[in-house]
């Protein structure tokens, strides 16, 4: 595929496919497994992620996927987008859609996202841009809560036990999924636009601000011994705010979270098509059609109680395999293999 | 033929809402519920306006049942529209009823994504069913009525801000326990009449309730100055009963912890600027008049609270918090689980330094 982004661009893409889907759920499950330290989890985490952004930027051209890699993370983006759409129908269907047919709401969240993957690359890059407004006006709403947090939530400090931290970690960790979407997109920023490690410090200090704004807002106002009854917890704090001029000021959000969750989605088909079209292809449209197939006919098969609590439960695992790991193997391959043509 | 094909399926997004559409006309809109009984043997009572002219006039639907579900249904049968709770704004739970589990009465509500989570939760004196059919005509609709009568006590600072959300959280919370308005239904005609806070211990009503100042001060300690803080002593001096009414334009409060022996010891020192609203002897220009002034209602403050503490230790309810702030700033002396069997062994001070800063616009 051929096209160019700014460093902006692949930024503002690398924030809404880390925070969409799940940003309305993570700190739940971050609170639960990380225990009263959790939080203290989170920023160590984001700590870390910007440590592996720094390390991303100096070996991003060394990530070359091979025939195998390459089907590896399609088959892992595959996997993920029906876990997603699981997650997303499941979500509709408890809080505003309880009726409507799943296969309805599935088949135009999917239309929406085949336009984008069989448009202009362009299409996929600009579209996050839509939702950047709602980022502002979502946490203003949540600020809403304020009389109702108490501090005193956060501490005692060093209260978690070891394993409490292994899982916190993880969690934390699992709030930055998708990073590897970085080393995807990075070769296409345009070469002029130079990368400094100030852009990396500011965008990691950005998604850290929002997703730890989310995750306080949460610990500061549910007491510990609620949280693990709540599934949306951000939701649910919505749903608990009066305003004057709407009575349900969760279900604006909700649709909000949809769009957001819908561009997301996008954006890892945008991944699993450029690495899918690096080799050269005859056709161009019906792998595209192949995918949302899958995916719509997946989804439908998997959409129950059981695969959403598979999924809350076991979504911390991806991080490490498929961001940390992986590249590193593809990294260090590639780097050994170039060491070895320069002998 | 494409762009047909293109129109056809952007038109179908138009079509997704109509599986999930309610329209008002089908719908019975419940705005107050009320609840007695017990898991097993419920009855509920749903209030909707009757008359679109006139939304005063309202109907009230009874319910029988084993669950809360089940007597939800029961009422159901008993109206050609569906009942909706969407535009929920109290629930009155009996005292009785409160007393077992309120957690499990109220799961219904959490459970279902419709109910509204601002909807207060009311303790009733006795059976709900005398706070529905009131015998005299309010002056707006019944939920607005309920509504608008509690948030006007969360906002003089008598009852703390709650709703079902917080309700859930404050019985899941092990540092500070829920406290919730508490109606009676005052003379011939049965109007609610606000009565002071119902004391919760975890899930359960202890059976217990503050009085109106008590709940003044529960929630100025514990939750901090709403809008505004009316109050009213009797002074006796010289054989005479002297009217003495403030309002409160601050409320500071610190909050000491140490340990004495095995027991806890909490100081709070609270600054109290105040403005005069009643004192008929008037001459608050004199210092010593002032003084005088002060010391008498720092001690009648400090009566109450140290009474709000001795009713609420006696009914195992931490109201305003005292765990919460332990747990966090001294969790050596934080034992989970136990938190209950410490409190109530707590000794608990209060010094209160009052400061007339206004004595109204006559001296």
């Amino acid at each position: 595929m051929n096209f160019t982004i700014t460093k902006v661009q692949l930024f503002v893409m690398l924030f809404f496919r880390t925070t969409g889907i799940i940003f309305i759920a993570y700190s739940e499950a971050l609170l639960n497994a990380g225990g009263r330290d959790a939080w203290i989890m989170f920023f160590i985490a984001a700590a870390f992620v910007f440590l592996q952004l720094c390390v991303y930027e100096k070996c991003y051209k060394y990530f070359e996927l091979g025939k195998i890699t390459r089907w590896i993370y399609i088959f892992s983006w595959v996997i993920l987008l029906i876990l997603s759409l699981v997650y997303i129908q499941y979500t509709l269907n408890i809080w505003v859609l309880g009726n409507t047919p799943n296969y309805v709401t599935l088949l135009l969240m999917l239309l929406v996202s085949y336009y984008i993957s069989v448009s202009r690359p362009s299409t996929a890059v600009n579209m996050p841009v839509f939702i950047i407004p709602f980022v502002f006006v979502f946490v203003f709403f949540l600020l809403f809560a304020v009389p109702e947090l108490r501090v005193s939530q956060l501490f005692p400090i060093g209260k978690s036990s070891g394993h409490e931290w292994i899982m916190g970690m993880l969690y934390g960790l699992a709030s930055f999924t998708g990073l590897e979407g970085y080393l995807v997109l990075r070769k296409y920023v345009l070469t002029e636009d130079k990368m400094r490690f100030k852009d990396i410090l500011i965008y990691q200090t950005i998604i850290t601000v929002f997703s730890g704004f989310l995750m306080l807002v949460v610990k500061m106002y549910f007491a510990p011994a609620s949280l693990p009854y709540i599934t949306e917890p951000t939701l649910y704090i919505l749903k608990s705010i009066e305003v004057t001029f709407v009575k349900r000021l969760d279900i604006f959000f909700l649709y909000m979270w949809l769009g957001w969750s819908i561009i997301s989605l996008s954006l890892i088909v945008f991944n699993i098509r450029i690495v899918y079209f690096q080799k050269e292809r005859k056709h161009k449209k019906i792998p595209m059609v192949v995918l949302h197939l899958l995916i719509f006919f997946s989804s439908i098969a998997f959409l129950n109680i059981r695969s959403v609590e598979f999924l809350r439960a076991h979504f911390q695992y991806i991080y490490i395999p498929f961001t940390v790991i992986l590249p590193a193997f593809i990294i260090w391959k590639n780097k050994r293999r170039e060491t070895k043509c320069a002998k | 033929m494409r762009k047909i094909i293109v129109f056809l399926l952007l038109s179908s997004v138009f079509l997704s809402g109509c599986w999930d559409q309610r329209l008002y006309k089908e719908l019975s809109i419940i705005s107050v519920v009320g609840v007695d009984g017990h898991i097993g043997d419920l009855k509920a009572f749903y209030a909707y306006p009757s008359s679109s002219d006139d939304p005063t006039k309202y109907i009230v639907l009874e319910g029988v049942g084993k669950t809360a579900r089940e007597v939800r249904m029961n009422a159901n049968k008993k109206t050609e529209q569906t009942m909706d709770i969407a535009e929920l704004t109290t629930i009155l739970v009996s005292e009785e009823t409160a007393k077992k589990d309120l957690y499990s009465l109220l799961d219904v509500y959490y459970r279902s994504a419709e109910s509204p989570m601002t909807a207060k939760v009311v303790i009733t004196d006795g059976s709900t069913k005398k706070f529905l059919e009131l015998k005299e005509n309010l002056p707006k609709e019944i939920g607005e009525y309920y509504l608008d009568f509690i948030q006007s006590f969360e906002k003089s600072s008598i009852y703390p801000v709650t709703n079902l959300e917080i309700a859930a959280n404050k019985m899941f919370g092990e540092g500070r326990d829920l406290a919730l308005p508490y109606l009676k239904a005052s003379g011939d005609k049965g109007l609610p009449e606000g009565e002071g806070i119902a004391l919760f211990n975890g899930k359960n009503y202890t059976g217990e309730h503050l009085t109106m100042r008590e709940s003044t001060f529960a929630t100025l300690i514990g939750y901090g100055k709403s809008d505004i803080i009316e109050l009213a002593y009797l002074m006796k001096k010289d054989g005479k009963d002297i009217s003495v009414g403030f309002n409160a334009i601050r409320f500071k409060k610190n909050m000491k912890v140490t340990q004495v022996g095995n027991n806890i010891k909490v100081k709070y020192n609270i600054y109290m600027p105040i403005v005069m609203t009643e004192y008929p002897p008037d001459h608050l220009d004199r210092t010593k008049r002032r003084k005088e002034l002060e010391k008498f209602i720092e001690g009648r403050v400090e009566k109450d609270i140290a009474r709000m503490f001795k009713k609420s230790q006696e009914a195992s309810s931490d109201v305003v918090g005292i765990g919460e702030d332990i747990r966090a700033y001294y969790p050596n002396l934080w034992k989970d689980g136990k938190w209950k069997e410490i409190y109530k062994d707590i000794k608990i001070e209060t010094k209160v330094d009052v400061k007339i800063v206004r004595s109204g616009s006559i001296r």
